[in-house]
């Protein structure tokens, strides 16, 4: 005879795994865009316009104007590799059933876009242009704090002492990866104050964003509601900031029509890929092992851009990010040698 | 400078052997893995 209570354990097992491996692949692929996120503000048109820019606007300007116009065409090819994506998953039907069904649930990816992408992401680069790339590294890594905490006062999901540990510890192994720098940068940033709001828009949007799509997601297949928080956010960047940027005498449609070189479609379509699989992952960890949790793994992406750049960009590692990396594998083992039991029901 | 030029200016360090290539592979493999595990789940209901 079968034993029920034993299939059901299994069953809970293996949602809890993949769930772990749905935020393992996030993290990996989330490392792997820096290749393409970061070849690409080396080649035609993006220096040119870097340069012309900051001729008359200042550096810490003209890397916000080209990140939004990369982060604008980024989400093109994100919301393509999606169509992939969700055309091998034959969820094109779903996708339209979803983008109707506004109140229940595309609404909350509305709303996600918005924290995600121009909340986020931009200050995301205010923090990068205005105190520095490691700054803006740490700050993003925090986001997991917000969302965990989001997610328990407004779902009721629970975060166990073993989760949390794991949490802090991945944090503090990214904040050593990135430490030495940001007291460089701390130093030597001009206009802090705006970097730093930066950095707070970068931890609160994402951490918003994790608690806001799980909402949707309780009634929504992952994968389809990822793709329409994508297309909204495209909307955004083309719709409202890109024109914005024009209006204010930047010329950001001169340079989006140059961009059609061999090179620079290929890295944004390899920062399609990477960037739109490992968002897809991201909301496919969230229903199966929680907001804190998937955003937790998700954070092992700060060691693997670093191990990604070693491998491909030859970056000699400094002592910190040895020890930085050791603590975000003991992080991660905290999380998933937690009893699958303890996960048996998410929320409260 | 070309683009061509400026794309492997990155890779000149690379510990990988002919890292601005490879790495193109290892994106379409773990791609390719991951699409493959969520159509696996998929198609288990």
């Amino acid at each position: 005879m079968v034993d029920l209570q034993a299939l059901r354990q299994a069953e809970h097992g293996r949602r809890i795994r993949n769930g772990y491996m749905w935020a393992l692949f996030c993290a990996v692929l989330w490392g792997i865009w820096y290749i393409p996120g970061t070849v690409v503000w080396g080649l035609t048109p993006f220096v040119e316009m870097y340069t012309e820019v900051a001729s008359t606007s200042g550096d810490g300007m003209a890397l916000i104007v080209t990140a939004v116009l990369i982060t604008a065409l980024n989400a093109v090819t994100v919301v393509l590799a999606l169509f992939v994506w969700n055309g091998v998953l034959g969820n094109y039907g779903e996708m339209i059933r979803t983008a109707k069904s506004f109140h229940p649930c595309s609404k909350w990816f509305l709303l996600a876009s918005v924290f995600g992408g121009p909340v986020a992401i931009l200050g995301s680069f205010m923090a990068m242009g205005f105190v520095g790339g490691a700054f803006a590294a740490v700050a993003a890594l925090l986001y997991p704090v917000i969302g965990a905490a989001l997610a328990n006062v407004w779902h009721g999901e629970k975060i166990s002492k073993r989760a949390a540990m794991g949490i802090f510890v991945i944090i503090a192994g990214g904040i050593t990866i990135f430490g030495g720098g940001v007291i460089t940068e701390l130093q030597a940033g001009s206009v802090g104050w705006m970097g730093y709001l930066g950095g707070l828009m970068a931890a609160t949007g994402w951490g918003i964003e994790g608690a806001v799509a799980d909402k949707g997601l309780d009634v929504a297949n992952a994968d389809v509601g990822l793709h329409l928080r994508f297309i909204a956010e495209l909307a955004i960047w083309i719709i409202i900031a890109l024109p914005l940027l024009a209006i204010m005498g930047y010329p950001v449609f001169t340079y989006a029509f140059q961009i059609f070189q061999p090179l620079t479609i290929l890295m944004f379509v390899f920062a399609g890929i990477t960037f739109g699989f490992c968002y897809v992952s991201w909301y496919k960890s969230f229903p199966l092992i929680g907001v804190g949790r998937g955003q937790g793994i998700a954070n092992l992406y700060g060691m693997f851009a670093v191990i990604s750049t070693i491998l491909f960009f030859g970056d000699v590692p400094q002592w910190t990010v040895l020890v930085g990396g050791a603590l975000c594998i003991v992080g991660s083992f905290i999380m998933f040698s937690e009893e699958s039991l303890e996960l048996e029901t998410l929320r409260n | 400078m070309t683009q061509m030029e400026a794309y492997t200016a990155f890779f000149e360090s690379a510990y990988v052997p002919a890292g601005e290539y490879v790495w193109l592979f290892v994106v379409l493999a773990i791609a390719f893995l991951a699409i493959w595990q969520a159509r696996t789940w998929v198609f288990k209901f």
